[in-house]
């Protein structure tokens, strides 16, 4: 009745939320908005991808020789400074004269002017244009974009589900691949094209279908002296190569410091796994095990002793000592501090170290625990390490209860330790 | 369960000396090493150890970054790059805190959904669970302003769209969003306080985060079978070892996969164009938030449509409105779980409807993430009903989903509880353990 009534309710509820709703007209054209680049990127092998990648530096200095030579006619790369150029290679002597070829603005001077210099190493790659507006004024109204951060900037989404493989294949070199693809990507537009005025078509483009920019690249365009081929395809990965650095110097150390640091987050793993492992085993027991946990300490408290005759369901947190480690010793320090027994399951006579070693792997390692489980529990854990019937032969609850209270041991031998550990005598 | 007589003995002189004065030794060892916690806790119940971890770093992190880091617009994006390229270890410390934030919400929403499916937030607990919606809400809020500071296009955009949510409320919505930015849009003055209060809110969440563990160290913590402990001795064990040595396991292959992405990955969870400098004359083709935020943003453009009273075209809630309190909703629902799903039962292991009903949900937020990452696209709901449009009609999804999202809370867990039979729960966790 009630269930019926509820949804009665929400079906009304839902039918006036409907009435109410009044749809906003989408203002955009049938077919939605289309998506860019048209292509995805083309893949490229680089030196520096994986979790071994590393820097081809000869590669990186064609790439600068590119972006010297060609690109930054038009495209600046404020972040890097000369210095910087030492990293793909190069001596201090031969960055210092790389710099002097590029003049700098400095100043103001002691007379308030500003003057020109030749560059040093500290200084940063100077701008082909004095401002932005500038740089738009010379170039169709669109300013050639800087290069420092390029190859991470420019990154088309993967799409469902590469995504999801790019984590385990760790790919993050959707940057450099684009830029290779833009770069050897131009090419004659699909007939009936409308191209706009000023546009090159390229279906790597990631703002639309044509851009601005002109093919930079040519055959032959840049003179390698190491024997390169000088193709636009090579050019292409060179320079892409040259600014995935620029945009990232660090990203070598990066790869090569994870790689350590993961080996010895795997190795830190193995070793907390077994000891967690080690840790639990002795919980698999069952019931008396996971009691023992609290209670796993070699010296039980005064009111615990107390407790412990009727149970130990009452008793405190004793001590996280892990129980499945060797029978702890107590040191003076702990004997002194109003401890009236002394809880080793070893005192029982007829508990001898074999069997009090099997007992402890069963979980079985505090006086209480034997005190109080159910004698037939005690005869089948008996059978269980090879000591049949010798519980109740032996007393061995009993005897628990008897060291629990204070008691002596039965066994002179024991007497004897327990005399000389708690300098009492009985 | 805290409330039991402390175990804690000073060991020397010193310790019995500060024990009668400050008793902070006491405090830890009861809290940390005797604490008992039940024996059959599975590795779900980790993450609270994680997110402790992890908020450490990215305080540590984050006061090394604030070290090099110039809050003013015209050098804040190279500032940062300056920490990429030029400070010692620089790149690292900014790589571990970019990627420790969603290493955080990875955590946060495992954490959320262990406590939904686990009945967390069941009486006694419900104090336990608003503190923690809270600290979502603030780590949200954290999140956001820090994705600010890079000063990138994703940055400037998203501080302007997320801003432009209290210009929607009526009357007093255009000073509000005035007064929260310091000025007319995004700029200086937004992004100093944001950076102050990116500052300062890390430590408002540690202040929640202790309140957080203090409830549940007053009402115990909840476990697989959702029955609670019944017998100290049998149903728990000692916070120390166990629950310490699994914590630590979890924690280090946890810092595997955060490693994974700071050495390998350091950008895939970032958006590219954050590497270009913000630029109040250029909008991105598509502006999107952190991952993290994206089923909420998912919410936020659902709403398409207005509210008005039916039969005339007076508008209640424009669909702008709407958005905004569907998104805020989403969140606030979750301060009320406690009281919607009223069911005895608290573990969903026991709960036959509840757990497929669980499932979907979480299958729902999945995809209402990928849909925040989608354009808003299509006709909606509408356009399904009355011209078939099917293909690609990413705010009809939304929607949809939006809708299943909130039914689940309002109706589906208030239903379930009068009419799931659930299965017969065991006796104790000793009893749940020992069956195994």
């Amino acid at each position: 009745m009630k269930l019926t009534k509820i949804l009665t309710g929400f079906s009304a509820a839902c039918l006036v939320a409907f009435m109410a709703i009044q749809p906003v007209q989408a203002a955009e054209e049938e077919g939605g908005t289309p998506h860019y680049p048209i292509n995805h990127p083309k893949h490229v092998h680089w030196s520096f991808s994986g979790i071994f990648g590393h820097w081809d530096h000869q590669q990186l200095q064609r790439g600068l020789q590119v972006y010297k030579e060609v690109c930054s006619a038009c495209h600046s790369m404020n972040l890097v400074a000369f210095r910087n150029l030492e990293e793909l290679g190069y001596t201090e002597e031969e960055v210092r004269a790389f710099a002097k070829e590029y003049t700098v603005t400095d100043g103001p001077n002691n007379d308030g002017d500003m003057y020109e210099r030749a560059a040093v190493p500290s200084d940063h790659f100077p701008s082909p244009f004095p401002n932005v507006q500038a740089a738009a004024a010379s170039n169709n109204g669109a300013a050639p974009p800087d290069f420092s951060l390029l190859a991470k900037a420019r990154a088309p989404e993967r799409g469902f589900p590469t995504f999801i493989f790019d984590i385990f294949t760790a790919y993050a070199e959707n940057g450099p691949d684009y830029i290779y693809s833009l770069l050897t990507g131009y090419q004659d537009p699909p007939a009936g094209f409308e191209m706009p005025e000023g546009g090159h078509y390229n279906p790597y483009f990631i703002g639309g279908p044509t851009l601005a920019m002109a093919p930079p690249l040519s055959d032959e365009i840049v003179e390698y002296e190491d024997g390169t081929p000088m193709t636009v395809d090579q050019y292409a990965k060179d320079v892409a190569s040259f600014m995935m650095w620029a945009a990232e110097p660090t990203l070598v150390q990066r790869k090569s410091m994870g790689f350590k640091v993961i080996l010895f987050l795997l190795l830190l793993a193995a070793l907390v796994y077994l000891t967690k492992k080690a840790i639990f085993s002795s919980l698999k027991a069952g019931g008396p095990a996971a009691a023992s946990a609290y209670a796993g300490g070699a010296v039980a408290s005064a009111p615990m002793g107390e407790s412990a005759a009727t149970g130990p369901a009452s008793a405190s947190l004793v001590s996280g000592t892990p129980p499945s480690g060797a029978a702890n010793t107590p040191t003076a320090s702990e004997l002194r501090a109003g401890v009236d027994y002394i809880d080793d399951i070893e005192l029982i006579d007829g508990i001898g170290a074999t069997i009090a070693k099997r007992l402890r792997a069963e979980g079985v390692n505090s006086l209480s625990t034997i005190a109080s489980m159910a004698s037939s529990d005690l005869a089948s854990l008996a059978e269980k390490v090879n000591a049949k019937g010798r519980p109740e032969r032996e007393e061995w609850q009993e005897q628990a209860r008897e060291l629990i209270s204070g008691q002596p041991p039965r066994a002179q031998v024991d007497r004897l330790k327990v005399e000389k550990m708690l300098n009492k005598t009985f | 369960m805290s409330a039991g007589h402390s175990a804690y003995e000073p060991n020397n002189g010193l310790m019995k000396w500060l024990d009668a004065r400050l008793p902070l030794p006491r405090l830890v060892y009861d809290s940390f090493v005797a604490y008992p916690v039940p024996r059959n806790l599975n590795g779900w119940y980790t993450f609270g150890a994680i997110l402790s971890l992890m908020l450490v770093v990215q305080i540590v992190t984050g006061i090394v970054l604030a070290m090099h880091y110039s809050a003013n617009v015209s050098v804040a994006f190279n500032s940062v790059e300056g920490i990429m390229r030029d400070v010692n270890y620089g790149w690292l410390m900014r790589r571990l805190h970019a990627n420790g934030a969603s290493m955080f919400f990875i955590a946060v929403y495992i954490h959320i959904f262990r406590g939904m499916y686990y009945g967390s937030y069941k009486a006694p607990r419900e104090v336990l669970w608003i503190l923690g919606v809270l600290i979502f809400l603030v780590m949200m809020g954290t999140a956001f302003m820090g994705y600010v500071l890079p000063w990138g296009q994703m940055s400037f955009w998203g501080a302007t769209v997320i801003t432009g949510f209290f210009s929607a409320i009526p009357l007093i919505g255009e000073s509000i969003q005035q007064w929260l930015l310091g000025g007319f849009a995004v700029d200086n003055p937004t992004l100093n306080r944001f950076f102050s209060l990116h500052y300062l809110l890390p430590f408002v969440l540690v202040g929640i985060v202790i309140l957080h563990v203090w409830a549940l160290h007053v009402t115990g913590q909840t476990n697989p079978t959702g029955v609670e402990v019944k017998n100290i001795k049998k149903d728990t064990v000692p916070f120390t070892p166990y629950a310490t040595m699994k914590d630590a396991l979890a924690i280090v292959l946890f810092l595997i996969l955060f490693s994974w992405f700071v050495f390998y990955l350091p950008d895939y969870l970032g958006h590219p164009d954050n590497y270009i400098e913000a630029d109040p004359l250029k909008t991105p083709a598509h502006i999107v938030p952190e991952w993290y935020f994206l089923p909420f943003y998912a919410i936020l453009r659902a709403i398409t449509f207005n509210i008005s009273i039916p039969f005339t075209d007076i508008v209640l809630i424009d669909s702008k409105l709407g958005g905004v309190i569907a998104m805020f909703g989403s969140i606030a629902v979750l301060f009320f779980l406690p009281w919607l799903d009223r069911s005895p039962v608290r573990s969903g292991a026991y709960r036959p409807l509840f757990k497929q009903f669980f499932w979907i949900f979480a299958v729902v937020a999945i995809l209402l993430g990928w849909l925040g990452s989608r354009p808003a696209e299509g006709t909606g709901v509408y356009g399904m009903l009355t011209a078939g449009d099917f293909s690609r009609n990413y705010v009809g999804y939304a929607q949809i989903l939006t809708a299943w999202y909130f039914i689940h809370f309002l109706v589906i867990l208030p239903l379930l509880s009068k009419i799931e039979k659930p299965k017969p729960l065991p006796d104790s966790i000793a009893d749940a353990v020992l069956a195994k």
